[in-house]
């Protein structure tokens, strides 16, 4: 893994600014991703996980949004340097995203067929056999055809005649199958997929999250994996970044994290989570409430939910440091072999 | 004397059909399809499934939030469709329903601490000071400060309004709550609070509880039985440390294997459904699952098993269970290595 990375993601900070508050919605972010490589980024509803990703592809509404410093590195090239003809180019070709509501980002009056091939017009020279390019109408036949490919390649039954429905005439997996097909078309190297089974049932969420490890393993993308949810991290991530108040708070490959969770707020979210495998007992609970994006507090963000905050946790903000090799976390007293949390956790319910 | 024995709440042969439209022509949708099940004082009966399975709706008919087409709900030996009047308003202080979306059940309009008061006005049970105490008393059952009860909804987070809403639906004193999904909108963070609470709350004030999810995890964690829905039917009716261990409708073994586990170290083989639920507009002849379910033949297509008595209190709707050892090897099996697994692993 030494060569470089496909994507490098340093100290990004984008902004909201909204009256005369300034929210902090990603407030140094850091992390790569390698060819064929699927990182998770996990946290809670708020922790910036959402604004990251569009702000890779500069899709963050301005106003109010606005990245204000950072760097992002595709393929060695800083997008923030490109320009938004240069960014038209590379979303949807290189980089594609999928969304968490399939039907809202669907456009509701075209017919899928159509709405895939915009995507190959767009990017794809189309040629015939001997590699002249193609006339409009054949090119438009053509995109026909390779939409049609891919509706098949991501398991839409009859797809010919698929092709041509609205979206609200397919069901929810069914639609998020389209969205992968549309994202898939040109071949990207990176697929940012935000939630991508949120929205759907248990059964469906495990057909789509095979056939995303499946296309995967076909057209070798590499994934950015947007989720709350450790259960699918646990099974689809080769590495993951927990996400608080707007920053990386841990980063680590996907067993290292669940062997090691290092950060007390990574350890307290795995706590946390009722599990099918356990038996269940009491619940760990995170005390306190995420902070305001306009107010952080001056140290560590987490300090006031923290069982093992101290003085210092309130007055300097920690830096990610590498607690073992690829293991990064942003915390003063994190020990990797100490799961603080569950100690705080066992003497609360002792003391009850 | 009949009543003794009589179980808490009795749900007979419930159905509920709503009418539609399909494609412009009047259809039927087959919401609920003839359930039965009984839950005893202070249980947690779990109700899990996908959506469009006939949960939700199932929520709200066992408190007479709707009309059945046809069945009973007895609460307590009593007919709760048969009230009228003032024995029907008796019966709703026992009964109280906690929804899903925090957002959209607080009226945006009302301070929190008279949407607390409301029901206990409406039923005449405090006026004055006693109702004053009786609201705080509330608000520190569920962790809320006074001071915060001056405020309106939409000052709340979605973790504080799911507090507020098990505020409400505790104030007229209820022995049977209806959870209807009361943590999907909420935060893992925030979602282990919630539970923790309403666990604290069953313990505290003798309450029984119809929980109602689609995550499997979450019902485990709350229930002592839980059914599973398909399409408008219950298709297994467990203990809930049976269904998790051996579960035997193919469908409950589809939907456990479905679930990710959080442990990397976990290798498990999968069992993952192909296609979709079936439209309930129309479903159909057979088993409800019979189009999905891989051991599926001509007398699943055509005939609709009934709930049995397989072992005890444990109850399943499936003609090929009982015959097709595959179905019970391929459920202990699986699931044994997971169990041993996790054991080794904590």
């Amino acid at each position: 893994m030494q060569e470089r990375p496909l994507l490098e993601v340093r100290d990004l900070e984008t902004h909201f600014f909204i009256g005369k508050d300034i929210y902090k919605a990603v407030d140094g972010v850091t992390f790569t991703i390698h060819a064929q490589e699927t990182l998770a980024l996990v946290g809670e509803s708020g922790s910036g996980k959402s604004v990251t990703a569009s702000s890779i592809l500069q899709i963050v509404p301005d106003p109010p949004g606005k990245i204000v410093g950072g760097e992002i590195f595709f393929e060695g090239e800083n997008l923030l340097e490109r320009t938004d003809e240069q960014m038209r180019e590379i979303r949807g070709r290189s980089i594609s995203m999928i969304f968490q509501e399939p039907m809202t980002s669907l456009n509701p009056v075209f017919r899928i067929g159509d709405q895939i091939a915009e995507a190959i017009l767009l990017h794809q020279e189309l040629c015939d056999a001997s590699g002249k390019p193609l006339g409009k109408r054949a090119r438009k036949r053509k995109a026909q055809e390779q939409a049609i490919a891919m509706l098949e390649a991501v398991g839409i039954p009859d797809p010919a005649t698929r092709a041509r429905d609205y979206p609200h005439q397919l069901s929810g997996g069914m639609r998020q199958r389209v969205m992968i097909a549309m994202a898939l078309v040109c071949h990207p190297k990176l697929i940012i997929a935000d939630e991508p089974t949120s929205a759907l049932d248990v059964t469906i969420q495990a057909q789509i999250l095979r056939l995303l490890r499946q296309m995967q393993d076909e057209f070798h993308t590499a994934i950015l994996l947007i989720t709350h949810d450790f259960g699918v991290v646990a099974e689809n991530a080769d590495s993951v970044g927990v996400m608080y108040a707007g920053q990386i708070v841990e980063t680590a490959p996907v067993d290292d994290i669940f062997a090691h969770p290092s950060h007390p707020y990574s350890q307290g979210l795995l706590l946390s989570i009722p599990r099918l495998d356990q038996q269940g007992q009491e619940l760990y609970v995170i005390k306190g409430v995420v902070p305001n994006a306009a107010r952080y507090p001056a140290g560590c963000r987490f300090a006031p939910r923290c069982p093992i905050c101290q003085q210092r946790c309130r007055e300097e903000m920690p830096l990610l440091r590498e607690l073992a090799p690829e293991h990064f976390v942003r915390c003063h007293f994190a020990d990797l072999n100490v799961n603080a949390t569950a100690q705080a956790a066992a003497e609360q319910n002792g003391g009850n | 004397m009949p009543e003794v024995t009589a179980p808490f709440l009795e749900v007979a042969h419930l159905s509920k059909n709503f009418n539609v439209k399909a494609n412009g022509k009047k259809a039927i949708l087959r919401a609920v399809h003839d359930i039965s099940f009984t839950i005893d004082r202070c249980e947690t009966l779990g109700l899990v499934g996908e959506s469009g399975c006939g949960k939700s709706t199932t929520g709200r008919l066992v408190i007479n939030l709707l009309e059945p087409t046809s069945g009973m709900v007895k609460l307590e030996g009593q007919d709760i469709f048969a009230a009228k009047g003032p024995q029907k308003k008796a019966l709703r202080r026992k009964m109280q329903i906690i929804f899903q979306d925090p957002y959209a059940s607080l009226d945006p309009r009302m301070k929190i601490w008279d949407t607390i008061a409301e029901p206990l006005i409406i039923h005449n049970l405090a006026k004055g000071q006693a109702l004053h105490n009786r609201v705080n008393e509330l608000l520190g059952y569920v962790g809320l400060s006074v001071a915060q009860s001056d405020r309106f909804p939409h000052e709340f987070s979605g973790g504080q309004r799911q507090r507020i809403g098990i505020a409400r639906a505790l104030a007229v004193d209820p022995q049977f709550i209806v959870c209807d999904e009361p943590v999907s909108a909420l935060d893992v963070s925030v979602q282990s609070q919630v539970l923790n609470l309403l666990k604290d709350l069953q313990r505290e004030l003798g309450l029984t509880y119809l929980f109602i999810a689609h995550g499997l995890n979450v019902i485990k964690h709350m229930s002592d039985r839980v059914g599973v829905m398909y399409l408008g039917q219950i298709v297994e009716l467990s203990p809930a440390h049976a269904l998790y261990e051996d579960p035997l409708h193919p469908y409950t073994q589809a939907l456990l294997s479905a679930i990710p586990i959080p442990d990397p170290t976990i290798e498990r083989e999968r069992f993952i459904l192909e296609g979709n639920v079936p439209s309930p507009i129309d479903p159909p002849e057979g088993c409800a699952f019979c189009e999905r379910c891989p051991y599926s033949d001509e007398i699943c297509r055509t005939r609709r098993p009934d709930l049995a008595e397989l072992a005890p209190g444990h109850w399943v709707a499936c003609h090929k269970v009982d015959t097709s050892t595959i179905t019970s090897e391929r459920s202990s099996s699986a699931f044994a290595e997971t169990e041993t697994t996790c054991k080794e692993d904590t």
